[in-house]
Parts: C-alpha cells; sequence; structure tokens
C-alpha cells in the first residue's frame, strides 16, 4: 500500500521518539527537526512529506512511531487521501 | 481465568503499557487508575495549546471510546491509597479494592510547591494547570498594557515552559533563579551563558541567587520582594523541580530510593509489582547504574517494555533517551545521562557565542551529552553512546 506520510516541522520538537521506533522512515535534520525517509533513503533531500511503498508490517511500526510522538506531529494518509493517524 | 492486570497511573508510561497489554492478551482485565479527570493527554503538548499552536483538543492522544473499545477500564479522579502486596490488592480512595495479578506504578514525578498558594501562582504539569494558565493570562492581558508583568521562579524545563508562554503574549518576564543560571547544577558555566545572553537578548530580566523572597499584599498575587526590592506582576510561574514521595508505595514496603527502586527489566523488589515512566528508578542499561530520568520518550518505550515482561515474555530496557525544548527559538537537547556529579569527566566540546555541546563521559566512555544551539552532531554522539563508546572528538 501507499501511505503519505507528513511531519509538521512547527509541532515537532526533535523529541525523536519516533526516530528511536522507526529509524528507516524518520530521521533528525541539523534544525532538530524530524524529516521523512523512504527505507533509509533520502531521495530528494530532506523533505517532511513522502508518499512511501510499505508493507502491512512496516504500517504496524510506523504507526507505532507517530502514537509515539508527544506533539503529534506525524500525519499519516492512505491512498484515498484519509488521514489515519492521528484519528480524527 | 482472565489475568488482572492494574495500572496505578494513567500518564504515557501507563497508557502505552495498558495498549500494549492488550495487544498481547485479549482476554487480559485491565483497570488504569488515574488522579486526573481526563483521558490521555501529552504534557508536551501543553504549551504548544498555550502557545495556540494547536487547539486544546489536540492535546488529547486518547478519546474514552477508546478505552472501552479495548476493554480497558479507565478510574478517573481516583487515586490509589495502599498496596496489600501480600494479598495482592489495592485500596482506592473511592473504597474500592481491586485485586491484581500483575500491578504497574507509573503515577509519574510530584510537584515541588513553594509555601505560598494564593491566586496568581501557578505550576504547570498537568492539563488543569495548563487551564489555569490560559486565564491567568487573559486576565493580565486585560490589564493596561504598560502594567503587564510575568515573574517564573527556577531555572529548569518548566521555569522555560513559562518564559514560551510569556514570550507568546508579548508579556514582559522576570526569572528569578535558585542557582546561577539555567539548570544550574547540569550546565556548565558556558552553556549557562549561552542561554542567558539569548534569553537576556529576548528581552528576559534574570535574576540570579533567589533562594527566597516574599510577597507584595496578603490577597491574590501582585509581586514579589526580593532583597527588599518590590517587582510587580500579575502572576508567578513555579517551576523548581519534581520529587517521587509516592508515600502508598513506601507504606507498602516497596522500595524505594529516588523513585521506585527496580532493576533493568523494570521489576521492582516486590514480587509482581512493576514500575515505568518518572517515578522509577531503574537499573539503565546504556548509562551503567541506577538513575531516574523524566522524559517522554524514556516512559513511551518503558511502558512498551514492561508489557512485554508483565504478560511473561521478560524484556530488558535498553535505550538512550533524549529531552528537547527551546528556549526562545535556541535548540537545548539532552541525551542519555547527564547527571554531572554522576560523572568522571564533562567536556566542553563546543564552546562558541551562540553555541555549546557538552560531553558526559565515565569509564573510559560517552555516556551523555547536552546541546545548546547547533544539534548538529547529535545523531553521531547519539550512536556513540549507545555503541558504549566515547566519543571521537
Amino acid at each position: 500500500m501507499k501511505l503519505t506520510i507528513k511531519v509538521d516541522p512547527d509541532l515537532c520538537i526533535g523529541a525523536a521518539s519516533c526516530v528511536t521506533i522507526d529509524p528507516a522512515t524518520f530521521l533528525l535534520n541539523e534544525e532538530n527537526k524530524v524529516y521523512v525517509l523512504d527505507h533509509g533513503e533520502a531521495p530528494g533531500g530532506q523533505v517532511y512529506e513522502r508518499v512511501i511503498e510499505m508493507t502491512e508490517d512496516e504500517k504496524e511500526t510506523l504507526i507505532l512511531s507517530a502514537q509515539s510522538c508527544p506533539t503529534l506531529a506525524i500525519f499519516i494518509y492512505d491512498e484515498a487521501g484519509e488521514q489515519i493517524y492521528p484519528d480524527m | 481465568m482472565a489475568k488482572q492486570f492494574v495500572i496505578i497511573g494513567g500518564g504515557i508510561a501507563g497508557t502505552t503499557a495498558a495498549d500494549q497489554i492488550r495487544k498481547i492478551d485479549a482476554d487480559a482485565s485491565i483497570t488504569i487508575i488515574d488522579e486526573e479527570f481526563h483521558p490521555l493527554y501529552s504534557r508536551i503538548l501543553l504549551v504548544h495549546y498555550l502557545e495556540e499552536k494547536v487547539p486544546r483538543e489536540r492535546v488529547f492522544m486518547k478519546k474514552l471510546e477508546w478505552y472501552t473499545k479495548n476493554n480497558i477500564e479507565l478510574m478517573s479522579g481516583v487515586i490509589a491509597k495502599a498496596i496489600d502486596t501480600k494479598n495482592k490488592f489495592v485500596t482506592t480512595s473511592d473504597d474500592r479494592e481491586l485485586p491484581y495479578d500483575e500491578l504497574l506504578i507509573t503515577t509519574g514525578g510530584e510537584l515541588r510547591m513553594i509555601e505560598d498558594d494564593r491566586r496568581g501562582i501557578a505550576y504547570f504539569r498537568s492539563m488543569d494547570d495548563a487551564d489555569y494558565i490560559l486565564k491567568l493570562v487573559n486576565e493580565l492581558r486585560a490589564q493596561p498594557k504598560k502594567d503587564w508583568h510575568g515573574l517564573i521562579y527556577g531555572g529548569g524545563f518548566i521555569a522555560i515552559e513559562f518564559i514560551k508562554i510569556f514570550d507568546h503574549y508579548n508579556i514582559p518576564m522576570t526569572i528569578m533563579m535558585r542557582g546561577d543560571g539555567f539548570w544550574s547544577r547540569v550546565l556548565s558555566d558556558h552553556s549557562k551563558k549561552v542561554l542567558a545572553d539569548h534569553a537576556k537578548a529576548g528581552g528576559v530580566t534574570i535574576i540570579n541567587g533567589v533562594k527566597e523572597f516574599d510577597f507584595i499584599g496578603e490577597g491574590d498575587f501582585e509581586g514579589v520582594v526580593v532583597d527588599g526590592k518590590e517587582i510587580k506582576g500579575q502572576m508567578l510561574g513555579v517551576g523548581i523541580g519534581m520529587q517521587s514521595k509516592a508515600a502508598f508505595v513506601r507504606e507498602a514496603g516497596i522500595e524505594m530510593d529516588q523513585g521506585i527502586v527496580a532493576n533493568s527489566f523494570l521489576e521492582t523488589s516486590t514480587d509482581n509489582v512493576y514500575t515505568a515512566g518518572d517515578i522509577a528508578q531503574y537499573e539503565d542499561v546504556s548509562a551503567g547504574r541506577s538513575m531516574v530520568a523524566g522524559n517522554w520518550m524514556k516512559a513511551v518505550m518503558q511502558g512498551r517494555v514492561v508489557a512485554q515482561t508483565m504478560t511473561g515474555t521478560r524484556t530488558e530496557f535498553e535505550l538512550v533517551s533524549s529531552y528537547s525544548t527551546h528556549l526562545m527559538g535556541k535548540e537545548i537537547v539532552f541525551i542519555g545521562d547527564t547527571d554531572r556529579s554522576a560523572a568522571d569527566k564533562v567536556v566542553q566540546h563546543v564552546a562558541e557565542a551562540g553555541d555549546s555541546v557538552e560531553l558526559f563521559e565515565r569509564d573510559g566512555r560517552t555516556v551523555g551529552a547536552l546541546f545548546i544551539g547547533s544539534v548538529k552532531e547529535r545523531q553521531a554522539i547519539t550512536n556513540a553512546i549507545k555503541k558504549s563508546e566515547i566519543y571521537a572528538r
């Protein structure tokens, strides 16, 4: 499945719990904000939003990492554009 | 028969554990005893709410329906009064006796408070505190602008949160610190100077070495008297640290020191009793010593790990945790073990005008680091701590 992952840099405080849980998807930049990776790679540079092809297991890890964010700065959307995290 | 799990404390550590236990054991009975009247919310997001970055409802991380859907009983506004560790039950403030097979204590730290409790004095730990601060800020802003003045007592994380709030509303402020700077017992002189210079450049007045002060008047807060000098203001934000008393834990015979003493599996001295989060004094594998550390990342990860152990898969907790904030845009990051008194050596790795990086070393390896300003080496230093190496300077 394809998921859109977005980090709001205004909310991100660099707590980095997402990096600990899902290092293949998140990494800190020099501004202490988290940016989004595609399976450990950053094609096109350090961006706050990506569409990524994921397995069910990878999705579960991604959701866990988003749930661990203390500022709820990670947003996940499905292929139809529906927000699946945080719950609306 | 379904296993009975009781969790005292409904914050992020306890709720994460409940969530994990439910994922592992669909039939378990899970009860959370929580002194607050709200479902889980993010304490870290409270300041974003006060800074008007997110609406109040966005601070909540769980809705009440989540507890129902997952068959987790949330006892809100209830306090654990006593634990009978022999017969394995918890007595609550509403006189219920809850039997347990496995008990988790995640009550967090308790605020240190000043003696006076007049109206206008605010602390900052809970959602209710945040609502009260907003009320006081709005009352302050209803005054003529020339009179606006916010006061802060303390020099740590909570003091910084009050600075953010006053700064957001353009309220002139004075901060009274007990020591000689921010985190006076943790930071080097250089780090303190970087932060103090930055705060002063942002218009903050700093008074150091304030061990005590008096209040102006007898009624609502009007200001303080420091060394005979009156400083008027409409509110006082207090952030002078946390403590872990948890009298009911001590009375139950569960070993306590700076927090509830646990091994690296988060098991306490008493069978079937576990702890996690800010109240846990646990054997930290990466630091190589017993420590209390209050931060979000650690609370989340301990909640996940302790759930494994409580459900029968004994799992050791290992994490290099970190905490981040900022002072008026100046990044502040603590990683790993930054207790100065427990370090063999603290190296001032970067000492630029606006930047400071300190490395905490023990037994020939880097165990902690703190950053003020530039964080570009954060990942590399975190990796060195994880690998029990000395960070190559």
